[in-house]
C-alpha cells in the first residue's frame, strides 16, 4: 500500500464495510434492542444491499461518484434518521472532492471525513455526549486530522482512527441518550451502548482492515 | 406485552392492508409500498397533499387520506420516518401538474427525509411545498416554536388544506393558508401510563403509579412535569391556561377543540374532559366553534389525551365547514 488511495481502494472498502455490517447485523440490533426498536443492525444491512445492487449494476467510475452513489442509496432506502445521517456519511465524503480526483493521501483523506463530520452534525443537530453515532465518528475524525497534521502512513492513521471510534463507542455507555429515538427511554439508556456509534465503528474497522 | 399481532417486522405492512381493506371503496395501497392512497390519484385540478411520518398512532395518518383531506400518506416503521424515497413514491402517485404540499410533524427523522424527498421530486421537475406541524407546546419555549413537535393538530391541519386544495387553490396560497392553521394551533397532553414498543415488548418509559406527567411525548419523550394524578377538571383546567397563555387565545376568540386519546383512555374520560373544556373556555369568554373527541393520535396503548385548540378567522373556518370523507375524518 503506497501513500495514496485509489478507486480500487475504495471499491474494496465499500465491499469491506458491507461484508462487516452484514455479519454483524444481528449484534446490532441487539445493542439497538435495549434502548431502541431493535432493528438497527436489519436497517443498516438492508442499506448496504441497496449499496451494492447500486454499484454493480453501474459501476462508479471515480471515488466521488462511487461514495455519493453508495451514500444515496442508504439515502433513499433506509428511513428514520439513521438513513440520512449515514448515507451523508459517505455521500459528504463524495462531494468533497471532484470527479477528476484519481486518488486520495491522508491530507485530502482527512479534509473529506472533516467535512462529512460537520455536515452530519448540522443535519443531525448532535453534538459530542448526545449518546449518538457522533461520539464515535467525532474522536475518529479528529484522530484522523491529527494523523494528517503529523504526516504518518495512511495504514498507522486509519488504525488510530479505528481505535479513536471503538473508544467513542465505548464511552457511549456512559451517556444519557437526548437526541435520536433512544432518546424517547432518557436515563434507562444509561449503562448501554449506543448502535449507532457501534456501526460507525465497524465502518473504521473495515476502511482499516482493507487497507492493511 | 399484550398485543395482538404476528411477526413483528410484518406489522407496518398489515396494517396497510388492514385499512385499504376497511376502506376499499376510497382506498388504495401503492404498489407494495407502505403508502396509502386515495383510489382516484391523481386529481385534476388540485394541488396534491402528502401526509406521512411513523406508524405506530394510528388513526394518524392513513386514516386521514380522502377526499377532502389528504390524497397519500408515506408511513414509515413504527415509530420511525418513511425513507426518502417512499415519500417521493407518494408525491409521484398524488401529484396531477399542480403541484404537492407536504404536510407532516416537526421530528428530526420526517424533516431530514420529507426535505430530502422534497428535493429529488425538484430535481424531477415536479413543484413541491412543505408545512411542518409544531403545535406541541410542552417541546420548545415560545420563542423556538421551531423546535416543537407536531402532534395532534394534523386532522384540523389537513382538514383545512384539503378542502382548501379541493376548491382549486394554487400551491403558494395553499401553503399559507395551511401554514395560517398551524400558526393558530396549540396542543398539549398528559399520559397517565407508558407505551410498549411491539418490536421488542418493552416500555418506552415507566411512570409510577398514581402519577401522571405533563408534556410527554408521543414516543415517551419527556414532559414538563411530573405530578400526583389530579381530577379531569384540574387537568383540564391546567392544559387550557398553558395552551390560553401559550398563542394566546383571548376572549372574544373562536376556535376548534380537539380532544385525543393517547390508545387505553376511555371515551368516557374523554367527555368529562370535553365538558370542562366547555365551561372553562366559557368563563374565559372563547367560544368553541367545533368539537372533535375520540382517538386522532395514539402512541400505541399510552394511557392519557391531549388538548388542541386551533384558533379561527372566516377564511379557516369556511374550508373547514366544507365536507370530507377519510376513514378518520369525516364531515357531511
Amino acid at each position: 500500500m503506497g501513500k495514496n488511495l485509489f478507486l480500487e481502494d475504495f471499491e474494496k472498502i465499500i465491499i469491506g464495510i458491507n461484508k462487516t455490517i452484514q455479519e454483524n447485523r444481528i449484534l446490532l440490533c441487539q445493542l439497538d434492542s435495549v434502548i431502541g426498536d431493535g432493528d438497527h443492525g436489519m436497517t443498516m444491512a438492508k442499506g448496504f444491499d441497496s449499496v451494492m445492487e447500486k454499484i454493480e449494476k453501474t459501476p462508479p467510475e471515480n471515488i466521488s461518484d462511487l461514495l455519493k452513489t453508495a451514500g444515496n442509496a442508504i439515502i433513499v432506502t433506509i428511513g428514520g434518521v439513521a438513513g440520512p445521517i449515514f448515507g451523508t456519511l459517505f455521500s459528504e465524503l463524495g462531494r468533497t472532492i471532484s470527479s477528476d480526483t484519481e486518488s486520495v493521501d491522508i491530507k485530502i483523506l482527512s479534509l473529506m471525513f472533516s467535512a462529512s463530520l460537520a455536515r452530519i452534525m448540522k443535519l443531525g443537530g448532535a453534538r459530542p455526549g448526545d449518546k449518538t453515532m457522533v461520539d464515535a465518528f467525532y474522536p475518529a475524525v479528529k484522530s484522523l486530522e491529527d494523523s494528517a497534521a503529523i504526516g504518518i502512513s495512511i495504514k498507522e492513521a486509519l488504525r488510530r482512527m479505528t481505535e479513536a471510534a471503538r473508544e467513542g463507542a465505548d464511552s457511549t455507555k456512559d451517556m444519557i441518550s437526548s437526541k435520536g429515538k433512544s432518546s424517547y427511554s432518557g436515563e434507562r439508556s444509561l449503562g448501554y451502548q449506543d448502535a449507532g456509534a457501534n456501526t460507525v465503528y465497524f465502518i473504521m474497522k473495515a476502511i482499516y482492515e482493507e487497507i492493511e | 406485552m399484550r398485543k395482538l399481532i404476528n411477526i413483528p417486522k410484518d406489522i407496518v405492512n398489515e396494517v396497510i392492508d388492514g385499512i385499504v381493506a376497511a376502506n376499499k371503496d376510497i382506498l388504495q395501497r401503492i404498489g407494495d409500498f407502505t403508502i396509502i392512497a386515495r383510489k382516484d390519484v391523481p386529481i385534476k385540478n388540485k394541488v396534491a397533499i402528502v401526509t406521512g411520518g411513523g406508524s405506530g398512532h394510528e388513526p394518524l395518518f392513513s386514516e386521514y387520506v380522502g377526499e377532502g383531506m389528504a390524497d397519500a400518506s408515506a408511513n414509515g416503521q413504527i415509530f420511525a420516518s418513511p425513507s426518502g424515497a417512499i415519500i417521493l413514491e407518494a408525491i409521484k402517485a398524488a401529484e396531477a401538474g399542480k403541484g404537492t404540499l407536504l404536510v407532516y410533524n416537526n421530528y428530526a427523522g420526517d424533516v431530514l427525509n420529507f426535505e430530502m424527498a422534497m428535493e429529488m421530486a425538484r430535481d424531477e421537475g415536479m413543484v413541491v411545498e412543505q408545512v411542518v406541524l409544531n403545535d406541541d407546546i410542552a417541546s420548545g419555549t415560545k420563542d423556538k416554536r421551531g423546535n416543537r413537535r407536531g402532534t395532534t393538530a394534523t386532522p384540523i391541519i389537513l382538514k383545512i388544506a384539503g378542502a382548501a386544495s379541493k376548491t382549486g387553490m394554487d400551491i403558494n396560497s395553499l401553503k399559507n393558508l395551511a401554514q395560517k392553521a398551524i400558526d393558530n394551533s396549540r396542543s398539549l397532553g398528559v399520559s397517565l401510563s407508558s407505551c410498549t414498543l411491539p418490536e421488542t415488548g418493552m416500555a418506552t418509559f415507566t411512570l409510577e403509579e398514581g402519577k401522571m406527567e405533563f408534556g410527554m411525548g408521543l414516543h415517551g419523550e419527556a414532559g414538563i412535569k411530573k405530578v400526583d394524578i389530579m381530577t379531569a377538571d384540574d387537568t383540564t383546567k391546567i392544559i387550557l391556561d398553558m395552551l390560553i397563555e401559550d398563542l394566546p387565545f383571548s376572549k372574544g376568540d373562536e376556535v376548534i377543540v380537539l380532544v385525543n386519546g393517547y390508545g387505553s383512555t376511555t371515551k368516557m374520560e374523554m367527555y368529562i374532559i370535553t365538558r370542562k373544556i366547555h365551561l372553562y373556555l366559557a368563563e374565559k369568554g372563547i367560544s368553541i366553534y367545533s368539537t372533535e373527541v375520540g382517538e386522532f393520535c395514539t402512541s400505541q396503548e399510552m394511557a392519557g389525551i391531549s388538548i388542541t385548540l386551533v384558533k379561527l378567522d372566516n377564511e379557516l373556518k369556511k374550508y373547514y365547514d366544507m365536507p370530507c370523507e377519510a376513514p378518520g375524518f369525516k364531515k357531511f
